[in-house]
């Protein structure tokens, strides 16, 4: 039987070959030559199907990972060969830019204005965030939903918005080019994603236990901090990492607040890799691209199988 | 004296009410069972008594006291969950000593106060693990733990044994009950399941869609119910309601007549009786003439299911009793525990 | 079965704080202040976002009526508006923005519903999750600089592409508007194509699997378990994805600055460049307040229209 008539349904009865008498809708018994061939196509088919599946797959982590590979290779190159007309290979291996980051920049500076812009603002979010996501889980109150809308719109805003007027904000309080204006400005970017991300968490927990510890003696605060928070851990870290992403990546307000090495987290201090003569420093700017990318990688790997639902604060489960 | 008064309360939903107008009184130390199906309102009433469901109407008292408006942790009860509503994060250990640590005992107390209440319910030696790793039996100890280790005035329960298979089910009831006599603490149990209500309580209060329609010990409900509800949902299997009409002491109905009746006349009258109190006749002697629709065979007896034109009504016949399906068949009644009730309203008829 | 040890004696009556007739009486919480405390708690998150928007939005509409010269303010009302209105390089932007914009979220839209049907009930899922994960692990500003490096100040593209054969001579990234643009469009796509892709892998996952064997039995090719089943389910989610992405790239700013700067001739310039430049380069505050406003009242409508469905809907 060729490979073209369908085998099943009416229309094997109007395919030609077909020896049974018309109103019958019995197909005639397979023979073992017939279902060894069928069977081989059907192989076939799946295996061409794999191929093509892992040939799609397989290019799309070919994209993904050459540019990260070539890259590093550009960061572990000697200065005088970064612009060449093969960049391609990999002519030859030199510590330069390491050397380079930490003797001609501030690299330490950009490491601890990093973290503690990061973990500042982490703090705050998850101080601010905590009750704010309880009162939206929990309690009915009038009010409740736009509130709850309000916070989540916030996530909906261009940092351009508000730049101009959080400029003015902290040129006139001083606080230009410090890492305390980064901590805030980071915390409120992200209070809404922490806030939403928590909420769904506390969504998941049964009601009984807070009935149980409010019987049990305890206070409203303490249900909260002593039952619900414990319970809600993993939410609350896949938030922290959330937020903690997002700041490390921020740029535009910290372009705008920082100008020295007070206030310059790694994000934009990418920029500052410029010599004069040698123009842009790329193996400079390479390295720096991936001692930022490690811990991301590390805070990525203990979250991930929050990530989908801490991305979309709540809305995709896994 | 850990006395619990409900006096009119009522729970409102919009315009529904989930509670109406309960007006009740539990004793210092009484085991009270509040029985009735789903939605009824049983565990709404026990959350009002416990704070965790504000009262519309009406008011509640705990040993004299004025409850409305206290906060749960304030009222000095403990609860036990069908759930157990165990800490999942903290270990038994934990979760026992936490209402301990919530009303600011003393730390040289705490940790004999909690090995005591482990060792009441047998769980000393899983005090260091979390509740997951327990089963379900030692969850429900574990809960048991945690509301006796304060030795609080009230117990409240909600059909804590709902979730344990039928044999640890049974063995649960006896310890539960002996727990409370020894601890004398007023109780209050919620539950679905009358065989539970009949054994455990000291009272039941019978309630259906809100309403109380019964408050009694389990003898009471049982041979005194006051309408055709709460004697249709004790008794298993439940009580045969036939309706008919009651004239001049004789109560009539599609192939049933009983003679005797000391009851005004009624032309809605629904006769009750029990499918113990009635036999398979043996003599001409039958108040009931109908057709043999099943036989159910248990061992101990037979259950015989008799049909006649309106009414079908269970009886229980002889272990080996035996006869074709679909054959005439008589049943004589006790005519000394018959019940009659108003067809309408459900309401028992008395002389 | 479990049998109970006999109970302990009742603490004595006058013993402390867990003895029964020592009771303090009970403490009554006026009905007033437990409906505040939901309120309290949420308070001071709501206060501090108040302070990113009200703040901001007030300032701005107040600084957008007047011409700011560093510290000289000079009250022009609605002028900056209409100037705004007839800007070519505002309108431009918009168009970048929605441009460059739209063609990157169709191709990483596409590319990660692709992907994800491929590979969802792959063995190896963990796997790919991880590679294709990787691109969004590098700060933006980072990932702006390798695309800048492959397209114009490495040439890696061209060299690339003149390798195969494809090209005769070295591409103009900067130069040429659409490869000018090409190169923004590149830089998103590889850098968030995941983002749709976990979430989408995420969304058939959390299918039945009983569901897509009944589908198969029943004869169903993998293009129309897809179809008929698996899109119908993941179409919440998807939207809610799309909204979220669509709301990130239209603020897209990082890579503009690093890899084009606006050029050529303004093509390549979003509406968040745009902003940055009037404030900050040509230090026109008043008119760069404007163009914030106006892009504000654009996101509140838009939120209005799409989050409010999509978000406060899926939960309860």
């Amino acid at each position: 039987m060729s490979t073209v008539h369908p085998t099943t349904g009416p229309a094997a009865d109007a395919a030609p070959g077909t020896a049974a008498p018309a109103p019958s809708r019995k197909r005639p018994p397979m023979t073992d030559a017939e279902r060894r061939a069928r069977k081989r196509r059907r192989r076939r088919s799946a295996l061409a199907g794999s191929v093509l599946r892992y040939l799609i797959l397989g290019s799309w982590a070919i994209f993904c990972l050459a540019p990260v590979v070539w890259f590093l290779s550009i960061g572990l190159r000697p200065r005088t060969e970064i612009i060449t007309p093969q960049p391609i290979y990999w002519p030859s291996f030199s510590l330069d830019a390491w050397h380079m980051i930490w003797a001609d920049w501030p690299m330490g500076a950009y490491l601890r204005n990093s973290v503690l812009a990061i973990v500042g603002s982490v703090i705050i979010d998850l101080a601010l965030a905590i009750p704010a996501a309880y009162s939206l889980a929990r309690y009915h109150y009038k009010g409740r939903d736009d509130i709850g809308f309000y916070i989540l719109s916030t996530r909906m805003m261009a940092p351009a918005i508000v730049a101009i007027p959080i400029f003015f904000l902290f040129k006139n309080l001083n606080l230009l080019d410090s890492v305390w204006a980064l901590m805030l400005v980071y915390a409120a970017l992200n209070l809404s994603l922490v806030t939403w991300i928590i909420r769904s968490y506390m969504l998941d927990l049964p009601h009984e236990i807070e009935d149980a510890a409010r019987t049990d003696g305890a206070s409203d605060l303490s249900v909260l901090f002593l039952v619900i928070v414990p319970m809600c851990a993993p939410g609350i870290v896949t938030a922290a990492v959330i937020a903690a992403i997002f700041a490390i990546n921020e740029f535009l307000f910290t372009l705008l607040i920082a100008s020295t090495q007070n206030a310059y987290t790694l994000s934009v201090a990418l920029a500052n890799f410029t010599g004069g003569s040698d123009g842009i420093i790329y193996n400079a700017i390479a390295l720096v691209a991936f001692i930022a990318f490690l811990p991301i990688l590390l805070l990525v790997l203990v979250v991930q199988k929050h990530l989908s639902r801490g991305l979309t604060m709540g809305a995709v489960k896994g | 004296m850990a006395q619990i008064s409900l006096q009119s309360v009522s729970r409102q939903w919009g315009a529904d009410y989930a509670v109406k107008n309960v007006d009740l009184t539990i004793d210092d130390e009484e085991f009270m069972v509040f029985l009735g199906p789903s939605g009824c309102g049983k565990t709404t009433t026990m959350r009002m008594i416990a704070g965790l469901t504000e009262v519309s109407e009406g008011s509640i008292h705990i040993d004299g006291e004025r409850m409305d408006d206290v906060d749960p942790r304030d009222r000095d009860v403990a609860m036990v969950f069908q759930s157990y509503a165990l800490y999942p994060t903290m270990t038994v250990y934990e979760n026992i000593r936490f209402p301990l640590r919530m009303r600011d005992v003393p730390k040289a107390d705490q940790d004999r106060l909690v090995r005591e209440a482990a060792a009441m319910v047998e769980m000393e030696d899983y005090l260091d693990r979390k509740p997951g790793l327990l089963s379900g039996g030692q969850r429900q100890r574990a809960a048991l733990a945690r509301a006796i280790v304060r030795h609080p005035q009230v117990f409240l329960m909600d059909e804590p044994l709902s979730n344990l298979d039928a044999k640890l089910r049974s063995s649960m009831r006896v310890q539960l009950k002996r727990v409370q006599r020894q601890l004398k603490i007023t109780t209050v149990y919620v539950t679905h399941d009358q065989i539970e209500a009949m054994t455990l309580a000291d009272r039941v209060v019978v309630m259906n869609r809100g309403e109380i329609q019964q408050i009694g010990t389990p003898d009471e409900i049982y041979s005194n119910p006051t309408n055709t509800f709460v004697a249709g949902f004790i008794g298993s299997p439940p009580m045969n309601l036939i309706a008919g009409s009651l004239q001049q002491g004789r109560f009539s109905a599609p192939g049933l007549q009983v003679d005797g009746i000391a009851l005004a006349d009624g032309r809605r009258v629904t006769l009750g009786v029990r499918p113990e109190d009635a036999t398979i006749a043996t003599t001409p002697d039958t108040h009931l003439t109908g057709t043999l629709y099943g036989l159910e065979p248990t061992g101990d007896q037979t259950f015989v299911t008799v049909r006649t034109d309106e009414a079908t009504i269970e009886v229980r016949g002889e272990r080996g009793f035996r006869q074709a399906l679909d054959t005439p068949i008589g049943i004589h009644l006790d005519t000394s525990r018959l019940y009659f009730f108003d067809t309408d309203s459900g309401r028992r008829l008395t002389a | 079965m479990a049998t109970f040890a006999p109970a302990s004696e009742p603490p004595p009556a006058d013993a402390g704080k867990n003895g029964r007739a020592v009771r303090k009486p009970a403490r009554r919480r006026p009905a007033w202040r437990r409906r505040l405390f939901p309120y309290l708690l949420v308070a001071p998150a709501v206060l501090y976002l108040l302070t990113i928007t009200l703040y901001p939005g007030i300032y701005a509409i107040y600084q957008s009526l007047f011409f700011v010269r560093f510290d000289t303010w000079t009250f022009v009302g609605l002028d900056n508006y209409r100037e705004l209105m007839g800007d070519e390089e505002f309108w431009m932007a918009m168009w970048n923005t929605v441009v460059i914009g739209g063609w990157a979220l169709a191709i990483e839209f596409t590319i990660a519903l692709t992907l994800a049907v491929l590979a969802y009930r792959d063995p190896f899922i963990r796997g790919w999750r991880i590679v294709f994960l990787l691109p969004m692990l590098f700060m933006p500003s980072a990932v702006s600089f390798i695309w800048k490096l492959a397209f114009n100040d490495g040439r890696v593209i061209s060299d690339l592409l003149m390798g195969i054969g494809l090209i005769d001579g070295p591409l103009d990234f900067l130069g040429n508007v659409g490869l000018a643009r090409l190169s923004l469009i590149v830089t998103d796509v590889w850098q968030w194509t995941p983002f749709l892709f976990i979430i989408f892998v995420a969304a058939l996952q959390g299918q039945d699997p009983e569901v897509e064997e009944a589908a198969r039995l029943d004869g169903a090719s993998w293009w129309k378990l897809f179809w008929n089943i698996s899109l119908p389910i993941m179409k919440p989610i998807i939207a809610v994805a799309l909204i979220l992405r669509a709301i990130d790239i239209t603020t897209m700013f990082t890579s503009v600055f690093i890899i084009t700067g606006g050029t050529p001739g303004g093509t390549t310039e979003t509406i968040s460049y745009f902003i940055y430049r009037i404030g900050f380069k040509t230090f026109n505050f008043g008119y760069a307040s404007a163009a914030s406003f106006v892009m504000l009242v654009i996101t509140i409508v838009v939120a209005q229209l799409f989050v409010k469905r999509f978000f406060i809907t899926s939960r309860a």
